[in-house]
């Protein structure tokens, strides 16, 4: 079972990242982004692409109990870009809201103003990435 | 000859397109107890103060707009926040929730956050903010030597003492908090200094923020292409000590890319650049919205940004007013100009109207430096390394 220090994108790329890949990527671009694909377009969705096709090797090879991704919060990128340079999505879908003050370790998603973003916790608990 | 009731009906639908509203910024107070060298501010030794008596009128028009359609965060914001009292606070989040169950009729609900120096956070304050939904941003620069460079107070003092104070009663009470660092030329010697201050003090929500060329501050000292050359090193840099450290840092920017990146999901505007998004609220109830940075700022092209007033205007009855659709105009063609033009527009969403007037003269323009640095060159970085940890090259998945 993989085990990093937390729960962010970062330390699910950096569990990704450690798996000894077997395969060969078949990237396929969603259709939204190849209408528009330059260069670096083409450059991330390979990108993306290979950190799904691990992701999904980890789970195949009971490396992983959860589907770490489904539970990173979108709000993130809603909340979160640069000087507060939040953006939306183009097909925004912001998650829930709950103000009290259980489960705080898990909003996050800060920008220039203080603002948190809610992130999910695992859900059933534990999982390859599990924060603290 | 429409009805002023048909005339709302028909500006409520057509602006159906605009906002929800995510964030209230309200600036309380004009004042801040420090006099930061790059702070963009004009006003900030002006001690102007928001009455509490246009705390209902406030939020009542934010529960009664069309634009109230999701959960928003309201943060209280320049000068700095805690140099008004406590007692404020306590009864202007009264009067927030005793307005809010009067006029919000919808599913939607808020919470508080502050963006602060830190340096006046004392143990009674954690004490009330504990009672509520919030989070702190503090503003820190990295160890003192950086801070107190730029971040001094009044007498020309340094204040990081002052501010890790702040920082540890956040930490003993678990109150939720990050940082923004503000990266001047002289950070960029030091991502080693940095990483180590933020490891050695466990903090580790993050977020760095260019030196801008805004407002009052006419220049940055991150101007010329050696500099870029050096910031890129810095995050480079930033980006390996993070990885190799296993300590949970949650760093906005890279979180937020790969976030982007995973998802396949590309920005077709910022809150910045979309009206209603943010609102912000002066100490007189002069209302704007597109970047807080705009509200306290006038300018010879544009005179100032104030769009109307809380007393005497709904937000949604400035979307008729000429100075709106000037500014909003220039501001869509400003994003449609970086659509077409920059590959990394997805991962930007056109940017901020602040940033290319500051640095172009006018909204309706494109790239900035401010972009170069916090998409482009971030964006080449971190790709570079996610190619090189995965092992993933133009021909090698």
């Amino acid at each position: 079972m993989i085990k990093t220090t937390n729960t962010t994108w970062m330390g699910f790329l950096l569990a990704i990242s450690t798996v000894a890949y077997c395969g060969s990527s078949h990237a396929t671009t969603p259709d939204s982004i190849k209408e528009s694909l330059n260069p670096l377009e083409n450059r991330i969705s390979r990108i993306a692409e290979v950190l799904k096709e691990r992701e999904k090797q980890l789970q195949q090879e009971g490396e992983s109990d959860n589907n770490f991704t489904s539970d990173m919060d979108d709000n993130l990128i809603a909340g979160g870009w640069g000087n507060g340079r939040g953006g939306s999505w183009v097909d925004s879908n912001r998650g829930s809201f709950v103000n009290n003050r259980r489960g705080w370790d898990n909003w996050r998603g800060w920008d220039d103003w203080g603002r948190w973003t809610n992130r999910s916790p695992w859900r059933n608990g534990g999982g390859f990435l599990n924060r603290r | 000859m429409l009805t002023s009731q048909e005339k709302i009906n028909y500006l409520r639908s057509e602006n159906q397109e605009f906002g929800p509203i995510s964030l209230v910024v309200i600036q309380p107070n004009s004042f801040c107890n420090l006099d930061c060298d790059y702070c963009y501010l004009p006003d900030r030794n002006l001690k102007n103060k928001l009455s509490l008596d246009l705390i209902e009128p406030i939020f009542k028009s934010i529960f009664t707009s069309p634009f109230c359609r999701d959960n928003f965060t309201i943060c209280w914001h320049a000068g700095e926040p805690l140099t008004m009292p406590i007692s404020f606070y306590k009864s202007a989040f009264e009067i927030i929730e005793n307005t809010s169950k009067k006029y919000n009729q919808t599913e939607f609900s808020f919470n508080y956050s502050y963006q602060t120096n830190g340096t006046l956070i004392t143990q009674a304050w954690c004490d009330f903010w504990q009672q509520y939904p919030l989070s702190i941003g503090v503003s820190i620069d990295g160890p003192a030597f950086l801070h107190d460079a730029h971040r001094k107070n009044r007498k020309g003092g340094n204040s990081h003492e002052l501010t890790m104070r702040g920082i540890k009663y956040l930490q003993k009470n678990n109150i939720p908090y990050n940082t923004i660092s503000v990266i001047t030329k002289d950070s960029l010697d030091y991502p080693d200094e940095m990483f180590n201050f933020f490891a050695e003090n466990e903090i580790y929500d993050l977020a760095f923020n260019m030196e801008e060329t805004e407002g009052v501050n006419d220049s940055s000292s991150l101007n010329g292409s050696e500099i870029e050359k050096k910031y890129r090193y810095f995050i480079e840099r930033f980006w390996q000590l993070i990885t190799e450290s296993k300590l949970p840092f949650f760093i906005r920017e890279f979180e937020t890319l790969i976030s982007l990146i995973y998802h396949q999901k590309r920005l077709n505007h910022t809150e910045m650049n979309h009206p209603f998004s943010i609102i912000n609220i002066d100490y007189q109830g002069n209302f704007s919205t597109f970047d807080p940075e705009l509200l306290s700022v006038k300018t010879p092209e544009y005179g100032d940004f104030i769009f109307g007033n809380i007393l005497t205007d709904s937000l949604e009855s400035i979307c008729e007013t000429e100075k709106f659709k000037r500014i909003y105009q220039e501001i869509k063609t400003g994003v449609k100009l970086c659509a077409e033009n920059c590959h990394y527009f997805g991962l930007c969403g056109g940017g901020a109207g602040s940033n290319k007037y500051w640095e172009n003269g006018t909204f309706a323009s494109s790239e900035t430096q401010t972009c170069r640095y916090r998409i482009q060159i971030l964006t080449d970085v971190v790709l570079d390394a996610i190619e090189q940890s995965l092992g993933v090259t133009a021909n090698n998945p």
